[in-house]
């Protein structure tokens, strides 16, 4: 168990953040692990717009007579 | 000489012929609706379901509903939006109504892509190469391209990695539940979506 984690494991984190609730001590890491290392700071951002991305695609916002914009 | 009469008289006496023409392309115009609508909902079906008749089946069935109760569409979403909800429900009652569906039949490609995704690390765990800060599309017409391509992506995913990841991002379901319905392990749920998602990242970049 060392205290920070790979990339790989960053990135394990960070996927699977967007379906359960980490562990504390993962929170503490994956933070540690950001603050420090720019390459997981921008899979995190990808995989955040990722999501936003398919839940406009998947609810039908891919359209022209879309009605709103989240931004 | 009035030029406002002529017209005025014009205007009136064509308006009957008009509002039939209306309807008549009001029907044209729903026809073509459907037709766009069904190729859509199928594209999202197919993802989901991977079963092709069941995915047609599913569509049909949305459209009927559609017809039915377009009189209860109001209008505060698009006609498409509320199709892909009606869509939804139905895509989801299909997973919870039968065992059936559990059977999962993993191909090839899930390890070959488990293999590529493998690569991007280096034996110590960090990345290869330097994962580039995504330019964020900032007008609309250019994040409707980066929804068509995440669209391809998607479609390009395995088979079974696509339809888990469907389950969770379109149909909402949470891990255990994914895993109940395709009789897999929440490990092996975890494994996947994980898949999923550093796949399409991955695809996007390319783009």
């Amino acid at each position: 168990m060392n205290l920070l984690h790979s990339c790989r494991q960053v990135a394990e984190l960070l996927t699977l953040s967007q379906d359960e609730c980490l562990r504390w001590h993962q929170v503490v890491r994956l933070r540690i692990h950001l603050t420090m290392c720019s390459n997981c700071k921008n899979v995190a951002l990808q995989l955040a717009e990722m999501q936003q991305l398919s839940r406009d695609l998947f609810s039908g916002g891919n359209d022209d007579t879309e009605a709103h914009e989240s931004k | 000489m009035s030029p406002a009469q002529p017209s005025s008289i014009h205007h009136a006496a064509e308006s009957p012929r008009e509002s039939a023409d209306e309807q008549q392309q009001g029907k044209h115009d729903l026809a073509a609706v459907l037709l766009s609508l069904r190729q859509r909902l199928l594209r999202h079906a197919r993802f989901a379901v991977h079963d092709q008749s069941a995915a047609e089946d599913l569509v049909q069935d949305t459209l009927i509903v559609l017809v039915e109760q377009q009189s209860q569409h109001r209008g505060e979403s698009s006609l498409s939006t509320w199709a892909i909800s009606i869509l939804k429900h139905k895509v989801s009652d299909w997973y919870r109504s039968s065992a059936r569906h559990r059977t999962v039949q993993w191909n090839s490609d899930e390890d070959a892509l488990q293999m590529e995704l493998d690569r991007q690390y280096a034996s110590d765990g960090s990345y290869v190469n330097a994962v580039p800060n995504w330019q964020l599309p900032e007008s609309r017409v250019e994040r409707r391209q980066l929804m068509d391509v995440l669209e391809r992506c998607v479609g390009a995913l395995p088979t079974q990695t696509g339809r888990v990841f469907m389950m969770r991002e379109w149909l909402g379901f949470e891990n255990g539940e994914i895993c109940e319905r395709l009789g897999i392990s929440s490990d092996h749920c975890r494994t996947i979506l994980h898949r999923a998602r550093m796949a399409l990242r991955i695809c996007i970049q390319r783009h």
